[in-house]
């Protein structure tokens, strides 16, 4: 198992990261051939937000190198905080390099930085890391889940997570609606107070080897979510979106689709009954 | 005692009280022979740290008593005495022996005037006993060098080890014991300077390379000290297990002292064989120190014997093994300023004026011995 490469676009990395660690502290990396992939999902056992997330390799890395008996790729678990404070002290830096290795017998994530103190002192992070098996790789699955009932393009995320942010302080959990004709609503409703949130004149996303949408009032659909996890899912207006896709699947979840050229993140967050 | 200070002494003396705080929880005063010395110790005794001031740290000074005073004060009064120093235009300092209460004038913009009574407790005399003598290994370099470096380390982390190496220094985590750690969770951080890139790096000629580990806290604190006065520092060690020493000053108004106690790496059983034997023969040294000292020193020493706590507050994350296999550090305090010393330590610094004359006074109780857990 042979993996090294050299960062090329460490800002993208630093802003995935830093969405990602809002979720979950322990992520799994999966690097192939042409993608690096996120994956937290501790939300299959524990009914929480599950985040697949996959970036092109070339867009982040300049020289990538990954060698292994499973079809050259290397799954890797890692605590996010720590790979989060390792690619920060590199901020400054001109160089950065990714190596995998193993000391005391212990893996790790090297991560060499030429540092921009006195003009370029050797600093090396050594993330912890476990490994994963291509078996248990297999156990993560991104969920299965019927087409959605409504599919709408958000208005700008970080705008929304003030809204949520207000709303976070009086209720627990909130209600979304949309319907195909470009209107959502986010609601919360308590004993004291009931406040809603209306937004007109979004868009449908058109999706690939798909009819074209139809415009319907009456196509809606509602869902009620834990209001914390959506706010923790807003999150990923740090890596400065171009489209954000909201999908919702009648009783089972709320899909966010966070989308660059380079980059996807969905987040699965499960529907409150 | 009358002393005022103005302007930047006054923000300097607020670092001052900020790095103590984070060090332990008292302030010692020492007045003796128109010298002011402030010392600051944790509770378990393993780190010190002491400031010498001159008078040109002081807008002025005078003595009024021809007594000597040693007094302590919680620091957290203090503190917030000096929280809004910023708006300080002159602080004067009045020891008032009779009611025990340090009198703190301050002077405000505008004409405002507050006064703060600090009652305070007569006290013992602490030093510290390591002088710069004691260590053989000496590098030098700027503090803003090891400021960067140290933040490239997480918050969290509670050591740091220092790695010496005849052309390198190194920064690194403090590994608990990789081999028995089922799953090493913490990031592991290492930056290595090169000896070129350092002022000073002089090493004695017993040097082996060694791995000196300590309380990161305190030393922050001394670091953020000596970052605020923009001095270089001196950092003076001999082996792990012996305490560092670290040494800086601001010409004319000020001179600190710092020791901090290093604890032995488990993983090096084998060379702390000859780390051991080497500590014999110091056992030695320290008596013969001692016998000089008391025959020219002639105040009360304190003896502290104390590594349970010591290595229980040094920190949460310390495996049981390290706790038993530690050095012990009995750090014995005596009084170990002279004329010569002091000519010593300042022949590889500019010389200054200190004037470090001191009446001596007659000896209580005197505890001597350097003693190991080797016996």
């Amino acid at each position: 198992m042979k993996f090294h490469a050299t960062i090329h676009d460490l800002a993208l990395l630093i802003r995935t990261v830093q969405s990602l660690v809002k979720i979950d502290k322990i992520g799994i990396i999966h690097f192939t051939a042409e993608q690096v992939s996120f994956i937290l999902d501790s939300g299959q056992t524990t009914d929480d937000i599950q985040v697949w997330c996959s970036i092109n390799q070339d867009s982040i890395f300049k020289t990538y190198v990954v060698e292994s008996l499973s079809e050259n790729e290397i799954a890797i678990e890692v605590n996010l905080n720590n790979l989060l404070h390792a690619l920060k002290t590199g901020q400054v830096s001109n160089e950065m390099s990714w190596k995998l290795t193993k000391k005391d017998n212990l893996p790790y994530l090297s991560i060499s930085i030429m540092c921009e103190i006195n003009n370029g002192l050797p600093l090396v992070q050594d993330v912890p890391i476990q490994i994963i098996t291509p078996q248990n790789l297999q156990r993560h699955k991104e969920p299965d889940l019927p087409e959605p009932d409504v599919q709408i393009m958000l208005p700008q995320l970080s705008k929304l997570q003030c809204i949520v942010d207000k709303m976070k302080e009086m209720a627990n959990t909130i209600l979304i609606k949309a319907n195909m004709a470009g209107a959502m609503s986010l609601s919360i409703k308590t004993d004291i107070v009931s406040v809603q949130t209306l937004f007109k004149d979004l868009e449908h996303p058109q999706i690939e080897g798909q009819p074209e949408y139809v415009r319907d009032e009456n196509k809606t659909a509602e869902i009620r979510v834990d209001i914390k996890k959506l706010r923790k899912v807003l999150y990923s207006h740090y890596v400065n979106p171009k489209n954000a896709v909201l999908c919702l699947v009648k009783n089972q979840a709320l899909v966010v689709h966070v989308l660059l050229d380079v980059m996807y993140l969905t987040y699965y967050i499960p529907a409150l009954l | 005692m009358q002393a005022t200070i103005t302007a930047q002494s006054i923000r300097t003396f607020h670092k001052l009280l900020q790095c103590c705080s984070r060090i332990g929880d008292e302030l010692r005063f020492e007045i003796v022979d128109e010298t002011l010395i402030l010392r600051t110790f944790d509770s378990s005794r393993s780190a010190f740290i002491v400031f010498f001031f001159d008078k040109g740290f002081f807008e002025s000074y005078q003595i009024l008593t021809e007594e000597n005073i040693t007094f302590k004060t919680g620091l957290k009064n203090l503190l917030t005495v000096f929280k809004k120093s910023n708006t300080f235009e002159r602080v004067q300092f009045n020891v008032d022996p009779e009611s025990n209460n340090l009198v703190l004038a301050i002077n405000l913009r505008f004409g405002f005037r507050k006064i703060h009574q600090i009652p305070y407790d007569e006290c013992d005399l602490v030093h510290a006993k390591y002088t710069v003598e004691h260590f053989p290994h000496r590098v030098a370099c700027r503090s803003k060098l090891l400021v960067d470096c140290l933040s490239k380390f997480q918050q969290s982390l509670n050591e740091l080890t220092f790695s010496f190496t005849p052309n390198s220094m190194t920064l690194k985590t403090y590994d608990i014991d990789p081999q028995k750690a089922i799953r090493n969770k913490k990031l592991k951080t290492e930056i290595s300077i090169k000896k070129e890139d350092i002022e000073r790096f002089y090493l004695g000629e017993t040097f082996i390379n060694c791995d000196l580990t300590f309380t990161i806290k305190e030393f922050r604190a001394l670091l953020s000290f000596c970052e605020f006065v923009r001095q270089p520092i001196n950092i003076f060690f001999d082996w792990e297990g012996k305490p560092l020493m670290c040494c800086f000053k601001v010409p004319n108004e000020l001179r600190v002292d710092f020791v901090l106690s290093t604890f032995v790496n488990p993983n090096l059983q084998r060379e702390t064989q000859s780390g051991m034997s080497s500590m014999q023969t110091d056992s030695e040294d320290y008596s013969s120190q001692n016998d000089y000292s008391q025959s020219q020193s002639q105040s009360q020493e304190i003896q502290s014997q104390d590594i349970q706590s010591q290595s229980q507050s040094q920190s949460q994350s310390l495996s049981q093994e390290t706790q038993t296999q530690s050095q012990e550090l009995h750090e014995e305090f005596s009084q170990n300023i002279n004329n010569d010393e002091e000519q010593n330590y300042l022949s590889g610094l500019k010389k200054d004026n200190y004037d470090l004359s001191r009446k001596r006074k007659q000896p209580e109780k005197i505890t001597t011995g350097y003693t190991s857990n080797l016996d």
